[in-house]
């Protein structure tokens, strides 16, 4: 099953090739007038030979070696210009002609100097006079001129009436001149539209190639189709001769680079050679005419059609692995049908299938360069819908990714929270216990121990509650401003400094934010001034205390916010001050804050905090 | 004094203890009536069904509901009560709360009997108290509204003088260390600041009418 499959597969990849040829010979033959009007036997005598020394030669004739012009004498019948006027066709000559019909003048293809005019693949029809015929035998002499020498050619000439001759003329003309004009403009369409494609995929370098192989192809037709070339021979043949090579390497590049097998080195070979080869026709078109033909026809020609043949080559191992590859299956009858109409227009060009049988190379190149680009744009096209349905995939992916990091973010908030909330219970429960707590288990104590008064324990009490409050405040948000805090301190105490009379200087300037300065921070920061003015109350003599407030920048560039708490008050501080200023100066220690106190004739405070 | 020329006063006090203290004060004062001393919110309802006091002294946390209901409710009827709720700790987010639903004071439980009187009649006589806490708080809440707000509802802001008087206020200095810096009166200081709780209870009402626009609870007329 496996082997029937195979043939199978190599039969439909061989039909497709024949069909294509097959096409293109159908075509040709369509241009050919009928056999009977055709003169197929000529007797030729090479240029600067009489016609007495000529050879009897079947057409179509072609002389390879030998000078640059010959002689052909044809007779036919008068009986075959069945109406006037007639006519003389000569689908085929290598390069230009001039007709002579019995004698007489009757027309050519051109001028015969260099460059000569390109009539290999332009018919020439000449209307035959009623003067020049005559009745019974009459003769045409054929005068022929090649460039280079040695490569002349003509094809079986036609003789019949004009009516019945120039609908072939004008077929002729219009499959292998016009045809290929318009087949020129269509490539260079297909080129400019697979350029642009290159210039916004240029890592897809198949469109590249493809371009560039499709200019080369245009390049190459122009020998078919320009009958007077506006360049010297020698010019215009190198022109051909490159553009001819040039594609069978544009061909493999473009094949290597599809099937994705694109070796460095083979491809370097492949550009020592090109532009070797174009050196060295190019020195010798100027050097040596001779050389530069053998070296094209013999060298250059072969040589670019054994590196075409690597397309297919290189093709084979793909359609191995990719069995089910339609684009590969396309590539690949487009590649062997190219390659076999190249090899029929290589053996037409030295001379082993007459020129007469026509072109196939230009007709195979318009169908290969349509299925290429059918196959290159199906490739776009799938490339973009892989890319939009990557891009699709790849935004839902970022999406699942997005949505999985807001979850994730999220319960590192709950966690960060959690554990916030955690450690503010900590806190207040620790603040609870060394503030309120520890003032009722002494107030407590006391009442147990030695009775005391009632307004020693409401005083216990008002002042649990006064650190209650302050408890309470350290919890408002106040985003590193000190100001509020100390504020908040005064309104608390302010009560029981008006009870004791002492009156408050309140000489506080705006301040720059404390940049962290947490709940916890906060009450350790009341509780030292609440202490520094429990101080002041204990002193005596105190009528004014000054809460003074500023801000320094030190040596080093750190800046600072400072309170200072002054009072007029005198004597030494007392035994509670003395225990609360042990635990003053651990909340200071605590929240990275500095204490300096001052015993001077005005006892002060200080409080520096770093922002 | 007769009682007609004294200023009524009305309680409510869920803690019988406080309750006491808190009405011995104000019996205690020449310049107040108190016409009862009540323990919840039902009661509070049916004295004020009975006449509305010149002052209601009333604690957040009753058994039956929330001073600030009680409040409320009066300001609804057009009351020209003034509201004072008593607190233990005087704390932000309670006043904040009483002061939106229309108290223009607040005074701590535990102020010594002489100092409650005084309060009422700082109240009464225009004056009200505020920390520096609160004032930040009002200063956040007065900060211009993003105009998709202000388009849909009118929301009452801040004059160039209140927004002095809180700057100042959150600095915490006094009333009178005010009117020194700003060279007006501690009185008009004081008006100033009630200004703002008024102003503060409007713009809560707004903001509520505001919110409920955009639920799509009530239509735009």
């Amino acid at each position: 099953v496996t082997r029937r499959t195979a043939a199978a597969r190599w039969l439909l990849r061989l039909a497709a090739p024949v069909a294509i040829l097959l096409s293109v010979a159908a075509l040709h033959s369509a241009t050919r007038p009928p056999d009977r009007l055709a003169i197929r036997e000529a007797r030729f005598a090479a240029g600067g030979e009489t016609l007495e020394r000529s050879i009897v030669r079947s057409l179509p004739d072609a002389w390879s070696g030998g000078g640059e012009s010959g002689w052909y004498r044809l007779a036919f019948d008068a009986s075959r210009v069945v109406d006037a006027p007639g006519a003389i066709y000569l689908p085929t000559v290598t390069m230009n002609a001039a007709i002579y019909l019995n004698g007489v003048f009757l027309g050519d293809g051109g001028r015969f100097a260099s460059p000569l005019p390109r009539n290999t693949n332009r018919p020439l029809l000449f209307e035959i006079p009623a003067e020049a015929l005559v009745p019974g035998e009459n003769h045409v002499d054929v005068h022929v001129v090649t460039e280079p020498p040695g490569r002349g050619a003509l094809g079986p000439v036609f003789v019949g009436s004009f009516r019945e001759l120039v609908p072939f003329a004008r077929r002729s003309h219009g499959l292998r001149v016009e045809a290929l004009w318009g087949l020129a403009v269509v490539r260079l369409v297909i080129a400019a539209f697979t350029l642009a494609l290159w210039a916004r995929r240029r890592r897809d370098r198949v469109y590249g190639w493809y371009a560039a192989l499709t200019i080369g192809f245009v390049v190459a037709d122009l020998n078919q189709v320009v009958v007077q070339p506006p360049v010297p021979a020698a010019t215009w043949y190198w022109l051909w001769y490159v553009a001819t090579g040039w594609i069978a390497i544009l061909a493999v590049r473009l094949i290597t680079s599809f099937v994705g097998e694109e070796d460095p080195a083979f491809g370097r070979a492949l550009w020592i050679f090109g532009i070797g080869g174009t050196i060295v026709l190019g020195v010798l078109a100027a050097l040596d005419r001779d050389a530069f033909h053998r070296f094209g026809g013999s060298v250059w020609l072969p040589g670019s059609f054994v590196t075409g043949c690597f397309a297919v080559v290189r093709l084979r191992p793909a359609l191995r692995r990719h069995p089910d590859d339609v684009e590969i299956e396309v590539a690949y009858a487009i590649v062997v049908t190219v390659v076999a109409a190249v090899l029929h227009d290589l053996f037409v060009d030295v001379g082993m299938v007459s020129a007469h049988a026509g072109r196939y190379a230009p007709y195979a190149a318009a169908v290969a360069i349509v299925g290429m680009g059918w196959v290159l744009l199906r490739r776009f096209v799938g490339a973009l819908r892989r890319s939009e349905t990557m891009v699709r995939d790849l935004e839902e992916r970022v999406r699942r990714k997005r949505d999985e990091l807001d979850e994730a973010q999220r319960r590192i908030r709950e966690i960060d929270h959690t554990r916030i909330v955690h450690e503010e219970h900590e806190r207040v429960l620790r603040d609870v216990q060394d503030g309120i707590g520890a003032r009722l288990v002494s107030t407590l104590a006391r009442i147990e121990q030695s009775g005391a008064s009632t307004e020693a324990a409401a005083a216990a009490i008002r002042a649990a509650l006064e650190d209650l409050r302050l408890m309470i405040d350290s919890l408002d948000p106040f985003d590193g401003d000190l100001l509020p805090v100390i504020g908040m301190l005064r309104s608390r105490l302010q009560p029981r400094l008006d009870a004791a009379g002492i009156r408050v200087e309140w000489q506080v300037e705006d301040l720059p934010p404390i940049a962290d300065f947490p709940p916890w921070k906060v009450l350790r920061t009341l509780r030292i001034l609440r202490g520094a003015i429990a101080d002041s109350l204990e002193r005596t003599g105190t009528r004014t205390i000054t809460v003074r407030t500023g801000a320094a920048s030190g040596a080093n560039g750190d800046r600072s916010v400072h309170v200072e708490i002054v009072d007029d008050g005198t004597g030494g501080p007392s035994a509670a001050s003395m225990a609360r200023a042990a635990e003053m100066e651990s909340f200071a220690l605590e929240i990275g804050a500095t204490l300096q106190r001052s015993q001077a004739r005005t006892p002060s405070l200080r409080l520096t905090i770093p922002v | 004094m007769a009682n007609s020329a004294r200023h009524t006063v009305l309680l409510v006090e869920d803690d019988e203890a406080t309750r006491t203290r808190l009405a011995r004060a104000i019996e205690s004062h020449p310049e107040f009536h108190l016409l009862g001393a009540v323990g919840s919110c039902a009661e509070a309802r049916a004295r004020l069904a009975a006449g509305e006091p010149e002052v209601l002294l009333v604690d957040l946390g009753l058994p039956d509901g929330s001073g600030a209901e009680l409040i409320r409710e009066l300001k609804a009827r057009g009351a020209a009560t003034e509201s004072m709720v008593i607190t233990v700790f005087g704390d932000e987010s309670h006043v904040v709360t009483a002061i939106e639903a229309g108290a223009t004071g607040y005074l701590l439980k535990d102020s010594p009997s002489e100092r409650i009187g005084q309060a009422v009649l700082e109240l009464v006589g225009g004056g009200s108290p505020i920390s520096p806490a609160i004032a930040r708080h009002l200063l956040k809440r007065f900060r211009p509204a993003n105009p998709g707000t202000t388009a849909a509802v009118a929301l009452p802001g801040l004059t160039d003088r209140e927004h002095e008087v809180l700057a100042l206020l959150v600095k915490g200095f006094t009333y009178a260390e005010i009117g020194d810096l700003l060279s007006i009166s501690a009185h008009t200081v004081t008006s100033h600041v009630k200004n703002l709780y008024r102003k503060l209870e409007v713009r809560s009402r707004a903001e509520a009418v505001y919110e409920a626009l955009t639920l799509g609870l009530v239509k735009e007329s």
